[in-house]
């Protein structure tokens, strides 16, 4: 869309003004926006130029948004006044949507503010359109009171139970000379109207009747004395529920008398506005006057000589017409309403009067026929009928207070449902004297209701008899009705009032609630048809919150694998679920719903909030969990190394230093050394040798025993020979021949690899020699219990601390007692895998200062092992 | 001949260095502590120490401040010998003069070589 805009814009920011016109833009307006800082400024806009919309930032150094929303007010009540502002607090904003601001934004959380100002500028057209559909009524009632006082035709409204007065127009009291204040709240009786009594009987009696009273002919007196001929309409009608009886009275006073004229003095009649024809016996036409020239389109000229029916009489009155003649005939008199027709064919009603013409000696010579057009006078007589109708329903159907009163404020008319508004009875106001008593001086307001229909609105707070304070609305309006010149109509709105302002604030807080929340919040009806969504379903789904209103919300929104089949959906649980967003995708939130209730029926809210930030942050940390835990690994592995590396500049250059030492002499001193010194030396560096490859062996096999695994060749052993056997190796290798004491319970023979199983018992025989005094024994225990052979290695030497001991079977981790006694870390590694390889089991019993106990667990039939 | 003097707790795993002294004809004096050691200098006047730093009585950085506190030990020079990871003691030696350091294990090719150099 491309719609002008005509925005006169409250800002004192150049910055965000800016800003405000991209969003209006982007929002699809072409603008022309005025920016103005003053009041001064505003008035000048105002006066000078139209405005689709005003928006107002709330506070500028020399302005505010509440005078602003003031003055424009006052000027135009209507116009879309939103305010726009970076902080406000929420009384402030509460109190200018009671001062009719129209909406507020806060700046920054522009996107929906062209949606807002669309509806806006809509709302402000219906509103426009009402009221101009009330002025039009209000037109209508002011043509209509005008009517009835500009009207040629007097016409009064008497209540039928007391014949008094209660309305009368101008034509009525310059047919009776009296003024508007002497004939109301009198009786025609009072007032000396009526001559003859048997006339007055005759109408009261008509007007007990059913029917209407129509062409009652009598005679009155106006105030000076003089006689006039009336005739009659009268009809019973209902005004404020009292019934009266509304007449429309005609002068006929000139007419009677020219009928009583000499038919000599018949051209005078011309200067008459009614039409006088004279016919003959043959209905041919012998005088037609200028007037008949006039209402009938034919000169006199003309009709002279020609048949008077054929002229004058329309063609659905001939019957009529020959009726009427007939009794002419007879002598009679005729007048009555009759249509005749013009020479153009049109037709229209005619007050008409016939008389018999005779000559000196009474023999009929001739008719003569006077008319007069009364089409306007029905269209009179209708309107008025319509007029009172409408008064009348008016009257008994709206609950609003009527009064009347004239210039001075004395009341002239209360209406009954006076009490139903303001709580006094009629009496009790009247008793008030007048309305600036009633009321106060400053909501009665007359000055500038000059003319009739002049109006202008009431707004005032008024503590009624109740006690309480109440809001009444209404109108002052002039018009001129008997005595009364104002008209006021009251109605009291305290409860509409106090209704829409606390929807206005309950509104206003939820808003601000919702609106300022990054969560997802919907009102949903029990159906499941959205009723409110947040502006967050715009900034996280992509939705217009509005569009959203009256859909169906699980068909909509939720994913058709979260099922909620048989599922409570009022009142979900905290969970996770999937919601379409507005371009089809899935944005994964936590939500939950529950129900409340309220006073049409139970609803219920949806509580959701976008948890793809948290999940990043669950992943990020997870991700950093597993950084460490690599970064455990990784320090690990360089301790490994560094362990490693600490180990073979030790157990490695020892050696090396040895056997460079031995080969320094042998090739230094050779020649001067003895065959035994040389033997000795020969010795050491073969000794030492096979200490560097038993170390790379044991490097290499747990090498291999973590990357490929051991070699696992199982066969059937005689235990007690072998470990015999590595005793013996053992106590040579460390020079401590006898020292252990090997204890069998008797010949065993298990399945086991024989490699293996002579390191794991050789590692473990030679540190329980190395470290423990030389003095002491290490012992040895080989036994068979429940398919298991237990060997148990026990020495009294320095133990191992409790800290040591859950990573003692870690590659080159040594126990922070050993000193200076050397060693590769190697040995209890290797001791594990090698039990491990047969499925046993390898545990250890130590106290430092004391000694320890290994034990080793191992299935005798190792080869039914599954490699 | 020149008088060397031998300084170790566990002086039999010197074997081969003393085998060494011997072949290359030194006169050696042997003590197993630092007190017999700073003794056996007084009388003695060896012309070299060869001492091993961690001594359980008294270790080696001891001995050399022991020399030094007397006239007639005082300008003897010092060899230290130091096993690996010694080297809080290794660096209390560097302020002290005429001592020359040795980590072990050594070859004996570069501890003849010191002694030389120390009584040229």
């Amino acid at each position: 869309m491309s719609l002008p805009l005509r925005v006169l814009l409250i800002e004192d920011e150049e910055d965000d003004a800016l800003l405000l016109r991209r969003e209006l833009e982007r929002g699809g307006y072409i603008l022309h926006l005025l920016r103005v800082t003053t009041a001064e400024e505003l008035s000048e806009a105002l006066d000078t130029d139209s405005w689709d919309i005003i928006l107002a930032d709330y506070t500028l150094p020399r302005f505010d948004a509440p005078s602003a929303l003031a003055m424009v007010r006052a000027r135009l009540p209507d116009i879309p006044f939103i305010i726009v502002s970076g902080t406000v607090g929420e009384e402030a904003v509460v109190k200018c949507m009671r001062d009719g601001a129209n909406d507020f934004f806060l700046k920054g959380r522009l996107k929906l503010l062209p949606l807002a100002i669309s509806r806006e500028i809509e709302a402000a057209q219906v509103r426009h359109q009402q009221q101009s559909a009330e002025q039009q009524l209000r037109e209508t009632e002011r043509r209509l009171a005008h009517l009835f006082s500009s009207s040629p035709v007097p016409y009064s409204v008497t209540q039928a139970h007391d014949q008094r007065v209660v309305m009368v127009n101008p034509a009525y009291c310059e047919m009776t000379g009296y003024s508007v204040d002497e004939i109301i709240g009198h009786t025609v009786a009072e007032l000396n109207i009526w001559v003859h009594a048997h006339e007055r009987a005759a109408l009261l009696n008509a007007l007990a009747g059913p029917l209407p009273v129509r062409n009652f002919e009598f005679q009155a007196r106006r105030k000076d004395g003089t006689l006039g001929d009336i005739l009659l309409t009268a009809d019973i009608i209902d005004f404020n529920g009292v019934p009266c009886v509304l007449s429309m009275a005609l002068d006929i006073t000139e007419r009677k008398r020219a009928e009583a004229h000499d038919q000599m003095q018949v051209q005078l009649l011309n200067a008459i506005g009614q039409s006088v024809v004279v016919i003959d016996l043959n209905g041919i036409v012998t005088y037609w006057n200028r007037a008949a020239e006039q209402i009938f389109g034919w000169s006199a000229k003309e009709a002279l000589g020609r048949n008077a029916g054929d002229l004058i009489v329309s063609d659905d009155q001939a019957r009529h017409g020959a009726e009427i003649m007939a009794r002419l005939v007879r002598g009679e008199s005729w007048s009555g309403e009759f249509i005749v027709k013009h020479r153009n064919g049109s037709t229209f009603p005619a007050y008409v009067t016939n008389a018999p013409l005779t000559d000196q000696s009474g023999n009929l010579i001739g008719i003569v026929g006077v008319s007069a057009d009364i089409s306007n006078i029905k269209m009179y007589e209708q309107q008025i009928l319509e007029s009172e109708t409408l008064h009348r329903i008016i009257l008994e159907n709206v609950s609003d207070a009527v009064l009347m009163t004239d210039d001075q404020g004395y009341f002239t008319f209360i209406s009954p449902s006076v009490q139903d508004v303001l709580g006094y009875t009629p009496v009790e106001i009247a008793a008030t004297g007048t309305i600036q008593n009633l009321l106060s001086h400053e909501a009665v307001r007359v000055d500038g209701l000059t003319e009739d229909g002049d109006m202008s609105t009431l707004d005032i707070t008024l503590t009624l008899k109740d006690g309480l304070t109440h809001v009444l609305i209404g109108y002052i309006k002039r018009v001129t009705v008997g005595a009364g010149t104002l008209l006021y109509v009251f109605r009291d709105v305290t409860e509409r009032r106090r209704t829409v302002e606390a929807l206005v604030e309950s509104e206003l807080r939820f808003r601000m609630m919702t609106e300022n929340a990054r969560d997802l919040y919907m009102l949903v009806d029990s159906k499941g048809h959205c009723i409110y969504a947040s502006p967050a379903y715009h900034d996280l789904l992509g939705y217009d919150p509005q569009s959203l209103v009256g859909k169906s919300m699980v068909d909509l929104l939720v994913h058709p694998d979260d099922s909620l089949e048989g599922v409570d959906w009022r009142n979900l649980p905290l969970g996770r679920n999937r919601l379409r967003t507005a371009s089809g995708d899935w944005l994964l939130v936590e939500g939950y719903t529950y129900t409340i209730n309220l006073d049409d029926g139970e609803y219920v809210v949806a509580v959701a909030r976008d948890i793809s930030e948290r999940l990043q942050l669950e992943a990020e940390q997870i991700e950093r969990e597993r950084l460490n835990l690599e970064l455990e690994q990784q320090k690990a592995i360089n301790d490994l190394k560094g362990r490693f590396v600490s180990m073979v500049s030790h157990e490695f250059r020892n050696p090396l230093a040895a056997i460079q030492t031995s080969s320094d002499l042998l090739s230094r001193y050779i020649d001067r050394m003895t065959e035994e010194r040389r033997a000795e030396h020969l010795t050491q560096i073969g000794d030492q040798v096979r200490q560097l490859v038993k170390l790379l062996d044991e490097v290499l096999m747990l090498s291999r025993a973590d990357s490929v695994g051991l070699a696992f060749n199982p066969i059937l052993t005689d235990i007690e020979a072998l470990c015999q056997d590595v005793v013996t190796d053992v106590e040579r290798a460390a020079g401590n021949e006898g020292r252990v004491q090997f204890n069998s319970a008797g010949p065993i023979h298990a399945s086991l690899d024989v490699n293996l199983f002579r390191q794991a018992l050789g590692n473990l025989l030679s540190n329980a020699l190395k470290y423990s005094p030389a003095t002491t024994r290490v012992q040895l225990d080989v036994s068979s219990e429940n398919g298991m052979l237990v060997i148990q290695v026990e020495d009294h030497g320095i133990g191992i601390p409790k800290a040591d001991q859950a990573l003692l079977f870690d590659a080159f981790h040594r126990a922070s007692n050993v000193g200076n006694i050397s060693g590769t870390g190697l040995g209890l590694a290797i001791v594990k895998r090698a039990v491990d390889a047969h499925g046993g089991s390898v545990t250890l019993c130590s106290e430092v200062g004391h000694g320890t106990t290994f034990t080793l667990t191992i299935p005798l039939n190792s080869s039914l092992l599954d490699p | 001949m020149t008088k060397i003097l031998v300084i170790d707790d566990e002086i039999e795993k010197l074997v081969f260095v003393l085998q060494m002294l011997e072949y290359e004809g030194f006169d050696i004096l042997k003590a197993n502590n630092g007190a017999d050691a700073v003794a056996l200098a007084q009388v003695n006047a060896p012309e070299i120490v060869l001492c091993d730093v961690m001594m359980t009585q008294m270790d080696g950085v001891a001995v050399v401040q022991a020399l030094r506190s007397h006239p007639a030990t005082q300008h003897i020079p010092v060899i230290l010998m130091s096993g690996m990871g010694e080297t809080e003691l290794a660096r209390k030696t560097m302020t002290l003069s005429g001592v020359s350091y040795l980590v072990k294990p050594f070859v004996i090719g570069d501890l003849l070589t010191l002694i030389r150099l120390s009584i040229a």
